[in-house]
């Protein structure tokens, strides 16, 4: 028994679900935010005066009147609102809470900072050099941070992923050796809902938060240790999250609202609007990538040393991983057998905008160069990519590059189902030839692989006395369908119909673990926890004596003896499984042999694949990561001109629109091995990263020329065209 | 920021009135509100009086006039897009209305505030300056007719004076003899402004001689750019070859681009070459 529709859908399309923007409390007031215009600035003095004559206000806070420590996801550097200095356009500098969101905005242009403008640092490799203006004094000072003070001064992060030989000794003995460069820009996550929370600062102490947040546990945490309080006084309620792509993770402005609520004893309300979220709040890392790959005489990659010099803007804070570097950069090259592999990334301050992740962080920018080298590689040997790249393609059986023992690698089977489908639609969209020969047509190819990874949650089951169950899940719907998935699994484990089965998010005082939604982990740790919770639940009904029973009766009896008794389940997935999963993109395109510009026709994505939970979402995830895939690749930047974000709003922001949409044909390749009790493997952060490559494959393809920077432009195409005398 | 009031006149007079009692600046015309809303939402407008042209009638409608197109101010584009009439007499027009930004612009943007906007990227003004259109101004003192490439002084700025209300475009009918083609080049999405706009209006007589030739790109300048010279090198010939090539030069040393999202102004300018190679490329083989 399957239902396929979604579990919060109904509340969606009935404008029903709650949104931390729909939240509503008796005297809640409203809050908005004072941003430098500078990218570095010393701040001399704010003047309130004019800000307070506003009807209204209830509260104007600067740095100096909030007394919590700085924040973030790992390394805490953040500061609630700016002290002393700014460092970034767009920083907060002071916050305004009134009786309505217009006094706030308006009282919020009347407060007047004087700043004193300093040398600002916008490039990351000239951050790295020893003379470069400091971004922070000290930042190995900061709680969670792994620089120490005789690292180069404006560093994040340097992180070093090796194994096999020595990489320079092996190149030396390459008879080719390939050397590219490639530049990734940020990106916003372009989410629907911008950032939203409202807090409340109890009289009693405890502090409520209602917050675009797909990590409500962590969240807790963050907040605790910024507010210098212990956990269990922070309290995050459950809210369905507007889209989160990675960009959803950190506290972002909720220890601003906390504090305008501690100051004025009321609930306060904080949503931004969509020019500050594309502007100042946490885009994907931009990164210069160099890659060099050496291979034989057989056509065989025998060493690759990747170095990735990225842009971590003003803040490391939003970043949660314990390296407070990117894990993708370690999948660069992982598709092949290569027998020497470095990969560094250095991560370094400048004074611009913050940086977050972004639905599979790293990997595109690690993805996009290595296999746009991997082609210039297969072309310059003269061998077709596609089949230079199965020549090398990793085996089951064989270590991954950085050692992994996985336990399958299906890379060969997807790459052979994918170009079966491209073969399938050849010809198509080619009626229209009658163009003077203005379209130069072309294919390409690009390989993803991606580790699986665990994590913790919790899962509680409550029988109703109608004979239904009440799931109660820690983790929001941020919009994957991750409620759906547990729906699907108490359905399919008890053989309840879907009507019967109704999840809940929780609060935080009510589970006591998770990790939240991300890592693509939850269908893997929800599911476990879920078919957990079953059994357990039907061990209860036969201690009560109630197995032979239809099970809604039994269930129904069971509330009735015993009133608000619950079954819990928590399971602690292993971060390394060893298992992988794998996705070849291939992509047809037209170039305007005149003008540069790239139509895609077709983008067919091949995915390795085991059980899967519910086919629709699963199907919404692959194709909505190949879309936004194409976005990375076509349209989307965030074009930043002297530090300040300029693409403010979402006509220079360009989204791919359904009108530009490719055929997206997706093959699922099934028989991976999974995971747990269903089998599953990960899909969230699989679709979305090799389009990019695959397109400038093409492009490359096409008219014979290599775009080395997102996105492939029209007016890129046109450069490289000129250059190349074609 | 102020709300700023609503007022909704029922008559021109009303309107007209209004605009200029209000002592000159303090009211802002309000139609479909896709150029304003955006301008007033981030503070780069801020009127005291907001005036809405929703109920005057008079501004409204579609109507053929000898043999070409009265067209009020407050035509949807949606509306220009779908008419009979205008598919029947000026085809580019139409053909262009319905590709400016999406379904949903369509529906609510005006042709009249579409001009008044000014966005030298948009793409009615090269269609119609190609096509010859006036516009109308009316004002409590009178009323003046200008050529529509004098209607646009730069970036987001007209010869519209405060208490002046653009009335209607008059589409003369002579242009319904001429063969026009415009081509927007947005390769980022098609929901874009253009990089180039490049419209072309010609008159050919059966030989294939080029009698008449108007020219006009949007884009790649401060406001449209009617561009003479290319219109010269295109009469008394036939469109072929070296003299589309000709034209196609004299646009790209004519227009006057600068960097931006959709190009570098080097960009723009060899993008208006190309398109008015291609338009007129067109134009020759639809003999």
């Amino acid at each position: 028994m399957r239902t396929v529709g979604r579990a919060d859908g109904w509340a969606k399309v009935t404008g029903r679900a709650a949104y931390a923007g729909d939240v509503r409390l008796p005297g809640m007031l409203y809050a908005a935010l004072v941003r430098s215009p500078h990218p570095h600035a010393r701040l001399l003095r704010v003047v309130k005066d004019a800000a307070w004559s506003v009807p209204g206000v209830c509260a104007v806070l600067t740095g100096e009147d909030v007394p919590y420590g700085t924040y973030g996801r790992r390394v805490r550097d953040m500061p609630v609102l700016a002290r002393e200095v700014v460092r970034f356009a767009g920083e907060r500098v002071a916050a305004v809470a009134a009786h309505s969101l217009q006094a706030a905005r308006e009282a919020a242009r009347r407060v007047e900072v004087h700043y004193e403008p300093l040398p600002a640092v916008l490039d990351p490799e000239e951050a790295l050099r020893p003379d470069a203006p400091r971004v922070h004094e000290a930042a190995w000072r900061y709680p969670g941070a792994v620089v120490g003070p005789d690292d180069p001064p404006n560093l994040q992060s340097r992180r070093v992923w090796q194994y096999g030989e020595d990489v320079d000794a092996v190149l030396s003995r390459c008879p080719y050796v390939f050397d590219e460069t490639y530049t990734i820009p940020a990106a916003h996550q372009g989410y629907l809902e911008p950032h939203a929370c409202v807090a409340w600062w109890k009289p009693d102490g405890s502090v409520e938060v209602w917050a675009s947040n797909k990590s409500p546990h962590r969240l807790r945490a963050q907040l605790a240790a910024c507010l210098g309080v212990p956990a269990d006084r922070v309290r995050v309620m459950p809210v369905y999250v507007g889209g989160d792509f990675g960009g959803k993770g950190s506290p972002m402005d909720v220890p601003v609202c906390v504090a305008l609520s501690q100051a004025t004893g009321r609930p306060v309300k904080l949503v931004v609007d969509y020019e500050e979220d594309l502007t100042a709040a946490n885009p994907r890392h931009s990164a210069v990538v160099r890659v060099r790959l050496g291979v034989d005489g057989e056509g065989r990659m025998q060493a690759l040393d990747v170095r990735a010099v990225v842009d971590g803007g003003a803040y490391a804070a939003f970043k949660p991983v314990e390296h407070v570097n990117l894990n993708g950069f370690a999948e660069a090259g992982n598709t092949y057998r290569i027998r020497a592999v470095r990969i560094e990334s250095l991560i370094a301050y400048t004074n611009t905008v913050p940086r977050g992740h972004m639905r599979s962080p790293g990997s595109l920018e690690a993805n996009f160069a290595v296999e746009s080298t991997v082609d210039v590689a297969a072309r310059a040997l003269r061998l077709d990519p596609l089949e230079f790249r199965l020549r090398n393609v990793l085996r089951t059986g064989d270590r991954g590059t950085l050692g992994e023992p996985w336990m399958e690698v299906r890379g060969e089977e997807v790459a052979r189902a994918a170009l079966a489908a491209l073969r399938e639609g050849e010809g198509a969209g080619e009626e229209s030839t009658a163009d003077g020969g203005r379209w130069a047509r072309g294919v390409g190819f690009a390989f993803y692989c991606r580790a699986a990874h665990g994590g913790e949650t919790e899962v509680e089951l409550r029988p109703q006395p109608d004979g239904s169950v009440v799931v109660r899940v820690p983790f929001p719907d941020q919009g994957g369908g991750q409620h759906t998935v547990v729906r699907n699994v108490v359905q399919r484990e008890l053989a309840l119909p879907a009507e019967a089965v109704w999840v809940q998010q929780a609060d935080t005082e009510e589970l006591g673990t998770d990790s939240g939604v991300g890592g693509s982990r939850v269908s893997l740790t929800a599911s476990a926890a879920a078919a957990q919770a079953c059994a357990q639940l039907r061990e209860r009904l036969r201690q009560e004596g109630l197995e032979g029973w239809e099970l809604r009766a039994a269930l129904a009896e069971l509330a009735r003896r015993r009133p608000g008794e619950s079954v819990r389940a928590q399971v602690k997935v292993d971060e390394e499984l060893w298992m992988n999963s794998f996705c070849v993109q291939a992509a047809r395109v037209r170039v305007d042999r005149d003008t540069g510009e790239v139509r895609v026709d077709e983008l067919v994505t091949a995915l390795d694949v085991a059980g899967v939970l519910n086919p629709p979402s699963h199907r919404a995830q692959v194709e909505g990561g190949v879309v936004m895939g194409l976005g990375s690749a076509l349209c989307e930047e965030v074009v930043m001109e002297d530090g300040r974000v300029v693409s403010g709003n979402l006509h220079e922001y360009r989204l791919p629109s359904v009108s530009t949409l490719p055929r997206l044909r997706v093959v699922l390749v099934p028989g991976g091995r999974g995971w747990g009790p269903y089998g599953v493997k990960p899909v969230g952060e699989m679709t979305n990263v090799a389009v990019a490559a695959a397109v400038a494959n093409a492009v490359a393809d096409a008219v014979g020329v290599r775009v080395r920077r997102l996105p492939i432009s029209a007016e890129a195409v046109y450069r490289a065209m000129q250059e190349a005398g074609r | 920021m102020k709300t700023p009031e609503y007022v909704t006149p029922t008559t021109l007079r009303e309107a007209l009135e209004l605009l200029s009692g209000a002592g000159g600046g303090e009211a802002v015309v309000w139609a479909g509100g896709t150029g304003l809303g955006p301008l007033l939402r981030r503070g780069l407008a801020s009127p005291a009086v907001l005036l809405g042209l929703e109920k005057v009638g008079e501004l409204g409608g579609v109507q053929p006039a000898d043999g070409g197109l009265r067209l009020g101010a407050t035509v949807r584009l949606r509306d220009l897009q779908r008419s009979p009439v205008v598919a029947a007499r000026v085809p580019a027009l139409a053909d262009a209305a319905g590709r400016v930004g999406n379904v949903r612009v369509r529906s609510l943007a005006t042709l009249g505030g579409h001009l008044c906007h000014a966005d030298p990227a948009q793409d009615l003004p090269p269609v119609l300056v190609a096509l010859g259109a006036r516009v109308c101004l009316v004002s409590l003192r009178g009323t003046r007719v200008l050529p529509l490439e004098e209607f646009f002084v730069g970036p987001l700025q007209t010869v519209l004076s405060p208490e002046e209300l653009l009335t209607e475009v008059w589409v003369p009918g002579e242009s319904a003899s001429r063969n026009t083609v415009y081509a927007r080049f947005a390769p980022r999405s098609p929901e874009d402004y253009p990089t180039v706009g490049v419209a072309v209006s010609v008159r050919l007589d059966p030989d294939g001689v080029c009698q008449e030739a108007r020219v006009a790109v949007g884009g790649a300048g401060p406001t449209v750019l009617r561009i003479t010279a290319a219109e010269q090198a295109l009469v008394g010939g036939v469109l072929a070859g070296q003299r589309i090539r000709d034209a196609a030069r004299e646009v790209e040393a004519a227009v006057d681009p600068w960097d931006d999202s959709r190009g570098s102004a080097e960009y723009k300018r060899a993008m208006a070459r190309v398109w008015t190679e291609r338009v007129l490329q067109k134009l020759a083989d639809e003999v």
